[in-house]
């Protein structure tokens, strides 16, 4: 079996072009102005949603990289699920798929058709259809898709819309940077790195359909910015967030691994970006590497009132085991983030 | 000092080797060096070490390379370390003996002088040698084998070019530099600490 | 150079660096180390403690004690020869 690994640079969402980087690039666009447009990256949210009547809305969105696992169809798995993610993170239901693909000219075609299959598996799990797609020769492979998906536009989960008085929950385990980054290594433990594909394969379907019977202030997916990027996201101007590291769901050698270093470039910027919003003060160094750990299909991140959270965590631990309140909404603080 | 080419390499390769490259110096600590082409990896490599309680400092090379060090334990290279650990100490050395009195007592005495000195860490910045301190330095002295362990160590050797020409041992002169008064000045002025024999 | 001479004063530690720089030995001085104790505080570094010491003695010059050096990552250590006709 082919090596994935050995032209890829920084594989998985590692590769995301850092957020402030980005914001500048995309500062300089004209604005779009369309009513019909109820979400769009003004607020950097998880996909476009544009409305079509009253109780239709199309929800659009598009994620690739290159492979961060040595096997083909795991790869094509996590590319897929976490394509599907955005979707399921805006409240939505996928309909159908479009393929994006790049391959070396010279790399054996069966590997390709692994990656296919793999993502095929998920659109399938996800009730959706594939319907095509775009390939290209490239030096390195690179897999994912455009996903088109529907959502009722009154039941729009929106990614800054916390409540004060909410609570947080993050629905998977933090840890996947830092052990993508040990397997890099060649220092992390087969059951780690196994935790940690089954985790990136998993779609948020299951945890946002538990979700459905609850009122949501706030939802967004955990990608490779962080955590704590998304909750300053999350917390806009309106809120400051208050998270508990101690609580945090994490890969459990994770931990361990940031301790010895085995972390990602992208933490790094994730941290420098989030310079000014949040104290790490005395929070222990590995846990503050997992709140800056870059995610690759990470799991959901909500924003429910405090009367419902309990009961809407016990329904998510049926399909998500792992998920945890992690934080709650307070009124805007001198600081974004605050760590408990 | 070891030194480590991680251009090109992803993180947390970088830190990895470095991180290996310290732990296999063990008490003795050591020096050393990597070289990135990207500044995050940078932050990384400063990030591990002052987690690991070592110094760090860079410095940024052409072509975008950023060279960073890492320092572990009491072991500095001393051609490494002369701006960390500089003892900023000259010695001037005007004579071939040391004290007054007897002769032959002040020349054994500055033979022995000498050698403690080459024993000293850090080592002293500059020996300078005047007067008839420059027979110390040419290949009739004793002292020659310590001079140039002295120079080995990073220590600047001058000898009074005046003062060789004066006994005629310009040629003689076996270790170290010929320098003029200028030379001279300016090491004894940016001293921090000067002896004088 | 592996040995080190001590000598009971000072003028002796004179007379034996000169006796065996003019036989052409190499010698080093060298300020006596706090580890050894000697009636004088200079020594004399040597490579072949035999031949020098040989030659000391036809000058009546006495050698109090010899010495070998041994180098290790604490520092170096002295520790004493004996001759036969010392």
């Amino acid at each position: 079996m082919i090596s994935l690994l050995s032209n890829c640079t920084s594989g998985g969402c590692g590769a995301k072009i850092g957020p402030g980087e980005l914001s500048k690039v995309l500062s300089n666009l004209p604005t779009f102005c369309d009513p019909k447009l109820l979400v769009g990256f003004d607020a950097s949210d998880d996909a476009a949603v544009y409305q079509i009547d009253a109780d239709t809305a199309i929800v659009s969105t598009v994620d690739f990289f290159s492979p961060m696992v040595n096997d083909a169809r795991s790869f094509g798995r996590i590319a897929a699920a976490n394509a599907l993610s955005d979707v399921y993170a805006m409240g939505g239901t996928p309909l159908f798929a479009l393929n994006l693909v790049c391959y070396p000219e010279h790399m054996e075609l069966d590997a390709l058709g692994e990656i296919l299959a793999g993502g095929a598996e998920k659109i399938q799990e996800a009730g959706a259809v594939l319907c095509g797609g775009h390939s290209i020769y490239d030096k390195e492979p690179k897999y994912g898709l455009a996903v088109t998906g529907r959502l009722d536009p009154k039941r729009i989960w929106r990614n800054n819309t916390p409540a004060p008085g909410d609570q947080l929950i993050l629905t998977k385990p933090l840890g996947i940077g830092i052990v993508m980054a040990a397997l890099r290594g060649e220092m992390a433990d087969d059951q780690t790195v196994q935790a940690a594909i089954s985790s990136m394969q998993r779609l948020n379907k299951y945890a946002a359909e538990r979700m459905h019977s609850f009122p949501i202030s706030a939802c967004t997916d955990i990608t490779g910015f962080g955590l704590l990027a998304h909750a300053r996201e999350m917390a806009g101007e309106a809120t400051s967030l208050v998270l508990y590291p101690s609580e945090l769901p994490y890969i459990p050698q994770a931990y361990k691994y940031a301790g010895d270093y085995l972390i990602t470039a992208a933490a790094q910027r994730n941290r420098n970006h989030m310079q000014g919003f949040v104290e790490l003060g005395d929070t222990p160094f590995p846990l503050q590497e997992l709140m800056l750990d870059p995610q690759t299909s990470g799991g959901l991140f909500l924003s429910a009132p405090k009367s419902y959270a309990q009961e809407l965590l016990s329904a998510i631990q049926e399909v998500e085991p792992q998920a945890r309140i992690v934080g709650e909404v307070l009124l805007p603080q001198k600081l974004t983030i605050i760590l408990r | 000092m070891t030194q480590i080419d991680a251009i090109g390499q992803v993180c947390p390769i970088p830190v990895i080797r470095a991180k290996k490259a310290l732990e296999r110096m063990g008490e003795a600590g050591g020096v050393v060096a990597v070289l990135v082409d990207n500044d995050i990896a940078r932050q990384n490599l400063q990030k591990m070490a002052t987690g690991q309680g070592y110094q760090s400092e860079y410095s940024q090379k052409e072509n975008g390379i950023i060279e960073v060090t890492i320092v572990a334990g009491e072991g500095c290279a001393v051609d490494n370390c002369a701006t960390e650990a500089d003892s900023g100490l000259v010695v001037a050395i005007g004579r071939d003996t040391m004290g007054e009195g007897s002769q032959e007592l002040g020349q054994i005495l500055i033979k022995g002088f000498i050698y403690a000195l080459q024993e000293l860490t850090p080592p002293p910045t500059h020996v300078l040698f005047y007067n008839s301190g420059s027979y110390l330095t040419s290949s009739d002295s004793n002292s020659l084998e310590d001079l140039r362990g002295l120079a080995a160590a990073g220590t600047v050797i001058l000898t009074c070019g005046t003062c060789t020409n004066y006994y005629g041992i310009t040629e003689k002169i076996s270790v170290g530099e010929i320098a003029n008064m200028y030379g001279i000045v300016t090491a004894m002025a940016s001293a921090k600490r000067i002896i004088n024999i | 150079m592996s040995y080190v001479l001590t000598f009971a004063n000072t003028h002796t530690a004179i007379f034996a660096e000169k006796a065996l720089l003019q036989a052409g030995y190499s010698v080093g001085v060298m300020p006596l180390p706090s580890s050894i104790k000697a009636g004088c505080g200079i020594a004399l570094r040597v490579a072949d403690y035999i031949a020098s010491n040989a030659l000391l003695k036809e000058n009546n010059i006495i050698v109090s004690t010899i010495y070998q050096t041994s180098a290790n990552s604490l520092g170096t250590e002295y520790s004493k020869v004996t001759l036969d006709e010392l």
